[in-house]
């Protein structure tokens, strides 16, 4: 299959010999491999139920509720935080589904809680098989991808050791996804994924076209920019903020991360992950609206 | 469950007996309210079908089908399984997985069948065709597909050929609700030709999981008054620029509007089909589609 994927994934092989200059290769807009259409960008938008998290963990509303909602932010798609499904039950998840497709609202993925940080063996495969459940979740929802973090490294551990670790989870539970059609997008989140390099190493060494980068472009502790920029080129999907985390608040350039987005060929969704003190009630649909004017700016579907 | 199409479904049949019925229905909570008709929501897509000569003839495969969204800048493309390689598992996460990196979303799948058939044992068949498709859509990670209705056979009564479809489609839709797929059936000519006919096999299949695919297209006469009349049960529609036969034009703002004012939310999806070469056919089509969808939808 000539997918923009696989050619990225070509790169990636090819780039493993010297991983800083790949960076520079795929910045530079490699032309796609034959038979590939032309990097069209092509950002839908989107919203995580994580954004309404205040009234989902008070029971003010529902994951039904949530679906709804998408009608009236009139986004295209919306992203299952698992958090606040009430069950793994079929009937419960086919409902939603039937509900969103009813309403004309896609699924952009689901996201779980998962952290594959995990210096024991036997925790790790446990943690194998609830990242496989969740996976079953997505798709008895429709959805084809999911996030799951990286994590904290554990005290006295080295990085090296703890991407050993993620890879080590992350490998047979994108086996898994894989067969199910899903694709896992750990997310640059802090921890052993609060550099773009360290994410880039955990795809490379995965190695699975269901393994990419659930791309928030708030948690960075330095050069967010650029590790945006780096990691564009696997991002399977986007988290949208319009400040970088504490404890340097600052307000993002939106326009300029659109810009490397459409530099990059991105196509997938742009998702508002609303965190701040405002009500998300009345904050969820400003942050929406920025994220449709960009998107109605810089994509061209 | 709130339901839409079950709840509007519902009101059609309770509101002929007592139209303030609907303010008991638990169904009608005041979000559900706030976000029906003032939110249109028209995305646009594109059936496989569209490209039917050179998918048929092997110049184009359904990736390459899938990879032309991008190009032709539509949300969505519609497959067609007449030109599916097979069934298998393998290949159906293949497209799933192309279309996902591509970001290109699936509307639903349309599949060549009959509901219509005066023998038990072809309807079981039917059945047991349609229960196939439904796993294939659920592994495409998508949730409609559409179906036919089919030809009353010769010398049988429109009225036979209503329990012939609803026999075979309410066993289909008990099967498809387990995977979470919708089974839309097409106005297509045929047992399908009249609004009425589908409303009332709507009606006595009584389903959350059974609507209807619109094709605006196929009428012998008034085609906006049966629009209108579908639209409620709507969950894809197929876009031509005429009606009929003979073949009329058809007045695509006027129809966007009767969508628009219904609230419809889904697929507005462009079924191509005539003589000019589809390469440059479609694209022509499609602008229109995408010009009405950005006029009148709320996404």
């Amino acid at each position: 299959m000539n997918t923009a994927f696989d050619r990225r994934g070509f790169l990636q092989a090819a780039g493993l010999a010297a991983a800083s200059s790949l960076v520079a290769d795929v910045r530079a807009g490699a032309p796609p491999a034959e038979g590939t259409t032309r990097p069209q960008p092509r950002l839908l938008t989107g919203c995580c139920a994580y954004s309404y998290g205040k009234y989902l963990d008070a029971g003010k509303m529902t994951m039904e509720e949530f679906i709804l909602k998408a009608v009236e932010l009139e986004v295209v798609g919306v992203d299952v935080t698992a958090y606040w499904l009430k069950s793994k039950e079929p009937a419960y998840l086919h409902n939603l589904r039937h509900l969103a497709q009813k309403h004309g609202i896609l699924f952009s993925g689901a996201a779980c809680g998962t952290e594959m940080c995990e210096p024991d063996a036997g925790k790790r495969a446990a943690l194998v098989t609830e990242i496989k459940q969740w996976i079953d979740v997505a798709d008895l929802l429709g959805a084809s991808h999911l996030r799951v973090f990286g994590g904290e490294l554990p005290r006295g551990a080295t990085a090296a050791q703890g991407k050993d670790w993620v890879v080590e989870v992350m490998k047979p539970a994108s086996d898994y996804a894989a067969k199910k059609g899903v694709t896992l997008g750990i997310e640059s989140h802090h921890g052993i994924t609060s550099m773009a390099a360290d994410i880039i190493e955990i795809l490379h060494r995965v190695d699975s076209p269901y393994a990419g980068c659930n791309l928030d472009i708030t948690h960075f502790p330095k050069d967010p920019y650029a590790q945006i920029e780096a990691l564009i080129p696997y991002a399977t999907m986007t988290h949208i903020r319009d400040h970088f985390d504490e404890p340097r608040p600052d307000p993002i350039d939106l326009e300029r991360v659109w810009q490397m987005f459409v530099k990059g060929g991105y196509q997938g969704f742009m998702a508002a992950e609303y965190e701040s003190k405002e009500d998300p009630v009345t904050a969820v649909p400003k942050l929406v609206a920025k994220i449709k004017t960009l998107c109605k700016k810089y994509s061209s579907v | 469950m709130i339901d839409t199409l079950h709840r509007r479904g519902f009101l059609k049949v309770a509101g002929a007996a007592a139209g303030s019925l609907c303010v008991n229905l638990p169904g009608a909570s005041g979000l559900e309210e706030g976000t029906a008709s003032n939110h249109p929501r028209f995305l646009t897509s594109c059936c496989a079908y569209s490209y039917g000569d050179y998918l048929k003839s092997g110049k184009m495969t359904m990736e390459d089908f899938i990879r032309k969204a991008v190009e032709l800048d539509i949300d969505a493309v519609d497959l067609t399984t007449y030109w599916f390689k097979s069934t298998d598992p393998d290949y159906l996460l293949g497209l799933r997985h192309l279309a996902f990196k591509l970001g290109v979303l699936f509307s639903g799948i349309a599949i060549r069948n009959s509901l219509c058939y005066a023998e038990a044992d072809k309807r079981a068949q039917q059945v047991e065709e349609i229960k196939k498709w439904v796993d294939a859509t659920d592994i495409l990670g998508t949730s409609q597909i559409r179906v036919f209705g089919g030809k009353v056979p010769k010398g049988a009564t429109d009225a036979q050929g209503i329990d012939w479809v609803v026999e075979t489609l309410k066993p289909a839709c008990d099967y498809a609700a387990k995977k979470g797929v919708t089974l839309a059936i097409e106005t297509h000519h045929e047992i399908t030709e009249k609004a009425s006919n589908v409303v009332e096999i709507l009606h006595r299949v009584d389903s959350p999981y059974a609507s209807v695919t619109l094709d605006i297209s196929n009428w012998l006469e008034e085609p906006y008054g049966q629009i209108e009349t579908l639209v409620p049960y709507a969950t894809n529609t197929h876009i031509r620029d005429f009606y009929g036969p003979p073949p009329r034009p058809l007045d695509l703002d006027r129809v966007w509007q009767i969508f628009a004012k219904a609230g419809y939310k889904g697929f507005m999806t462009v079924e191509y089909e005539s003589t000019e070469d589809q390469m440059t056919g479609v694209p022509k089509l499609v602008e229109k589609v995408k010009a009405l969808c950005k006029k009148y939808s709320s996404v």
